[in-house]
């Protein structure tokens, strides 16, 4: 089989990915990273993050503040020493960004604008007109083209793990283009392949947010961390699911039921539509529920009203949201109200890391959406992700390089050898190989309903069981699947297949996680234990793959200095 | 990394109808060609104006006068007005100014120049004809 | 009367058992706010898996999803049904690329030159980011801010008929993203750009076509950008006889 060898070993190419292996070759020149990504990296989900990325860069703007908002948006289930060091780094990573290029829309004086955001209390959030993570993406791919040493691979799906006497030593990986599987090695690999929202039918996620990086490292023995806790964001376009940013709400915007309400006085008086999505969300869901939703083709919706900011702070802030609405629902937002509905956005939790993208097995780092450092907690705050993304894309850069620095090459003999040839026979000779069976698509879906009906905004024991149940039987049908194109140049079917494998081992992780945790904290919510218990499960959640359903663990939260509290706002 | 031309790409090549797929590309080579009567034109007017230079204005009249070079004229102009109005057009696209928030829209640059093209032409007729 | 119905043509050419492409058609079920892309995932989940494809976003901004739509370059997630004639539409693969597979192209040649452009800030002297942002106004952001939108979608170049008779064409994007970087303020790297740009096949290939901005989904308008490098370039090279050893 053919094998390449590197130093670092990065799985996936958007903003943490990029980060990170820039972080490595500035450590250390002479470094050979690679970056093996199933898409190009232009094409990674950080190119559809709209609103901004917060950091303190203000005089009136304090690192105790960010700390404090980002912690108590946790719904203090955030390792504080870990948001202390986010928040001491981000205003460095955000002018490093800057000098790289990226375009800031600007104050006046020639200084990074900030806007306002969800549980933010003050302007922290830099923007980029309401394109900042097109803008972020683009500046790192674009630098990442400067150093001769960051090597690419293009369209190569990995899917597995190499581990040594739990030393991870690299990957294997399907190049799509002759449909090989070819072992990538490395002193160091590090995850960034970002979160999981395929798993779910209504999400903002693109196509590629399969979980993989999850996946491969819970299947090598690294326990997923907080996997209960799933963001659901407030304001996605009925049917689509596409975005529509918080900065809208950020720039003054209102959220209106039937009756023409800002419903939300009942329910965050004091930060109305900017405070945290969790609780919007529920809003949402609760007002539909009690009938003053409104009805349409795709589910009921609300309204997100923008009529009254005016053309001029829609044409300049807000441009790509006009665009599309105008799109995909027919509605210019300067005359008429947006329909929105909540759905699932991103994964606080994830492949459990320490502040320094560390995943405690040795030569494995992860950083981005896909880890669980964990900083967000039971709830992210919006704007905080692009720059988690940097600070723990740097930070497990530097720690991937220390550590590479320090070994010597992992070498293509016996047992990695041996795990690759494993891994090819799994795909190829298992997988491909099936001449009938259950479509790849209708599992698929099957999986994406229930998760939506059973994991959702509100849960229960029952709907969790269900969930359970339901993941455990799809798990089985996909064994009989069925892979129609057997092709081997850039066969698109069996990579889904592999993704929706990856998927179903990720979405197993969130009913029993959820089930065992016994209170509602962030933006886990259930209806048969709706209060915060700190007494109990002020703990992370860890769940470690068997050979049955996942074993779930518990580690503590690190608090240091904020004390817990009532989170209201 | 790999080999990957087991299976080589599809090249395909482009075909010499292609400016036929659609109406921008056709109307682009017809800007193309009317390159073609300006070089025509040129030698011609050059022709012309040399039997001035070496004779009498009264020959570069009459050579005006031809009735086959008067067809080919207007030919010529029908073409060359067509390259001007597309050149003007871009021209306002390529360099608009800006007043205030809005920029000036190119079809505000052709008026202008067709202005300007009017200006000077008439300054030219007079000054070599009749005059 | 029965569901409507729309009927896809799409290329198919599988290296693997196929000598050249050859059209497929498919019958979808209509839905007034569908777009090519819903379509051909429901092709590819109900009825013929094989069907091979590139997306990701599905709104517009990932620059995967770039196909010919009745003869047309489009992102087949922004292209409504509805806004074809008839329930016939036919798909291809964008044109001036070799093909991979179905309607997957070859992007080799693109990433290329983008490498070649040098696309990142190019500056004699860095400050370090802890003193804070390089300034820039507002209007110093507008003259490239424009050309920074563009998602790689290769629209352009697909549009573009001096790409399809020269591949060494710099091209409309690439041309575009180098326009950017020597526009943006914080630049200083003019002088490493311009030979590059201004090359034969650089911006001098290009012939005002202006089918790129035409088919541009991002409102970049790369002709804009082609023709503003030739008036630098042409400046420039005046400047450089007047005033070979001063003046910049």
């Amino acid at each position: 089989m053919e094998h390449h060898n590197h130093d670092i070993v990065i799985v996936g190419g958007g903003a943490a990915g990029l980060r990170a292996a820039i972080a490595a070759v500035e450590l250390e020149p002479k470094l050979d990273v690679a970056i093996v990504s199933k898409v190009y990296p232009m094409r990674s989900h950080t190119v559809s993050a709209e609103g901004g990325m917060a950091a303190v860069t203000r005089e009136y703007d304090s690192l105790d503040s960010h700390a404090y908002d980002t912690i108590k948006g946790s719904d203090f289930l955030a390792d504080q020493d870990s948001v202390e060091f986010f928040v001491k780094e981000a205003p460095r990573e955000s002018y490093q960004l800057e000098h790289w290029g990226c375009p800031f829309s600007r104050d006046p004086d020639g200084r990074i604008s900030a806007r306002a955001f969800g549980g933010m209390s003050v302007k922290r959030t830099l923007f980029a007109t309401d394109k900042i993570g097109f803008h972020l993406l683009h500046t790192l791919f674009q630098t990442t083209l400067k150093y001769e040493n960051i090597r690419r691979y293009d369209e190569w799906f990995v899917t597995s793990l190499l581990v040594d006497d739990g030393r991870v030593e690299g990957v294997t990986a399907i190049e799509m283009r002759t449909g090989e599987l070819v072992t990538i090695l490395g002193k160091s690999v590090i995850i960034a392949t970002g979160g999981c929202g395929r798993i779910f039918r209504f999400t903002t996620n693109g196509w590629i947010k399969t979980g993989d990086g999850m996946a491969i490292a819970y299947r090598a023995g690294v326990p997923l961390k907080d996997m209960e806790m799933v963001q659901y964001h407030p304001t996605l376009l009925p049917n689509t699911g596409i975005l529509i940013t918080e900065a809208a709400r950020g720039e003054g915007g209102h959220l209106l039921n039937k009756d023409g309400e800002r419903f939300l006085k009942r329910y965050v008086p004091n930060k109305m539509e900017l405070g945290p999505r969790d609780i919007l969300s529920r809003a949402e869901l609760s007002e539909i529920n009690a009938g003053r939703g409104f009805d349409g083709p795709y589910g009921s919706y609300v309204h997100l009203d923008l009529t009254h900011l005016g053309k001029i702070t829609i044409e300049d802030k807000l441009p790509f949201v006009k665009e599309l609405a105008e799109k995909y629902v027919g509605i210019d937002p300067e005359h008429e109200p947006i329909p929105v509905r909540p759905g699932q956005h991103y994964m606080m939790g994830g492949v459990h890391t320490d502040m320094h993208g560390f995943t405690g097995m040795p030569g494995l780092y992860a950083a981005g959406e896909v880890a669980c450092v964990t900083m967000n907690g039971a709830n992210r705050l919006g704007s905080n992700s692009l720059t988690e993304c940097l600070v723990f894309g740097a930070a497990a850069g530097k720690a991937a390089a220390q550590y590479a620095l320090k070994m010597n090459s992992p070498s293509f003999g016996n047992p990695v050898q041996g795990e690759a040839m494993t891994e090819e026979k799994r795909i190829f000779d298992q997988l491909l190989k099936h001449e009938q069976g259950e479509r790849i698509a209708s599992i698929r879906t099957e999986m994406q309903d229930s998760m939506d009906k059973h994991v959702g905004i509100f849960r229960d024991e029952n709907s969790l069981k269900e969930a359970c149940r339901i993941i455990g039987d799809l798990k089985s049908r996909l064994n009989n699947g069925i892979v129609e194109d057997k092709d081997h140049v850039y066969n698109t079917e069996l990579v889904s297949a592999l993704e929706l494998d990856f998927m179903l081992d990720v979405a197993e992780t969130m009913p029993y996680s959820a089930m065992l945790r016994r209170e509602s904290r962030g933006a886990h919510y259930r209806t048969d234990y709706s209060k915060r218990d700190d007494a109990n499960f002020l703990k992370h959640s860890m769940a470690y793959k068997t050979a049955g359903p996942p074993r779930i663990d518990y580690s503590p939260v690190t608090i240091t200095r904020w004390k817990l509290e009532e989170r209201v706002y | 990394m790999g080999d990957s031309n087991r299976y080589p790409e599809l090249r395909r090549r482009i075909s010499p109808g292609w400016w036929r797929a659609n109406r921008h590309y056709a109307m682009y080579m017809v800007r193309e060609w009317t390159s073609l009567f300006v070089a025509l034109y040129s030698l011609v007017f050059i022709y012309g104006v040399s039997l001035w230079a070496m004779g009498s204005r009264a020959s570069f009249l009459n050579f005006l006068r031809n009735p086959a070079i008067v067809g080919f004229s207007i030919v010529a102009l029908v073409f060359t007005m067509y390259h001007a109005v597309t050149w003007f057009y871009l021209l306002g696209a390529i360099s608009p100014i800006k007043i205030g928030r809005s920029k000036t829209r190119p079809w505000q640059a052709l008026v202008l120049n067709l202005i300007l093209l009017v200006i000077v032409s008439y300054l030219a007729i007079w000054l070599l004809v009749l005059r | 009367m029965g569901q409507d119905i729309a009927t896809i043509r799409v290329t198919r050419y599988r290296p693997e058992k196929d000598s050249k492409p050859y059209f497929q058609e498919y019958k979808v079920p209509y839905r007034q706010d569908m777009v090519i892309l819903d379509a051909l995932n429901y092709i590819k989940a109900e009825i013929d898996g094989s069907l091979t494809y590139r997306w990701s976003c599905r709104m517009g901004v990932c620059g995967s999803c770039g196909a010919n739509i009745d003869g047309e370059p489009k992102l087949t997630c922004a292209s409504f049904l509805h806004d074809f004639k008839g329930r016939t539409i036919t798909v291809e693969p964008m044109t001036n690329f070799p093909v991979i597979k179905d309607l997957v192209v070859d992007m080799e040649d693109f990433m290329e030159k983008l490498v070649k452009i040098k696309p990142w800030i190019i500056r004699e002297k860095e400050t370090p980011p802890e003193q804070g942002e390089y300034k820039q106004s507002a209007q110093e952001l507008e003259r490239y801010s424009q050309f920074s939108s563009c998602i790689n979608c290769m629209l352009c170049y697909a549009a573009c008929p001096i790409y399809g008779l020269n591949e060494k064409f710099l091209g409309p994007a690439a041309t575009a993203l180098a326009y950017r970087y020597i526009e943006d303020s914080r630049d200083q790297g003019k002088d490493v750009r311009f030979p590059i740009v201004h090359e034969m096949e650089g911006v001098w290939e290009c012939t005002l076509v202006g089918e790129c901005s035409v088919v541009c989904p991002k409102g970049v308008d790369p002709m804009l950008a082609i023709q503003k490098a030739k008036i630098l370039g042409a400046t420039n090279a005046l400047k450089s006889l007047l005033m070979p050893r001063g003046g910049r």
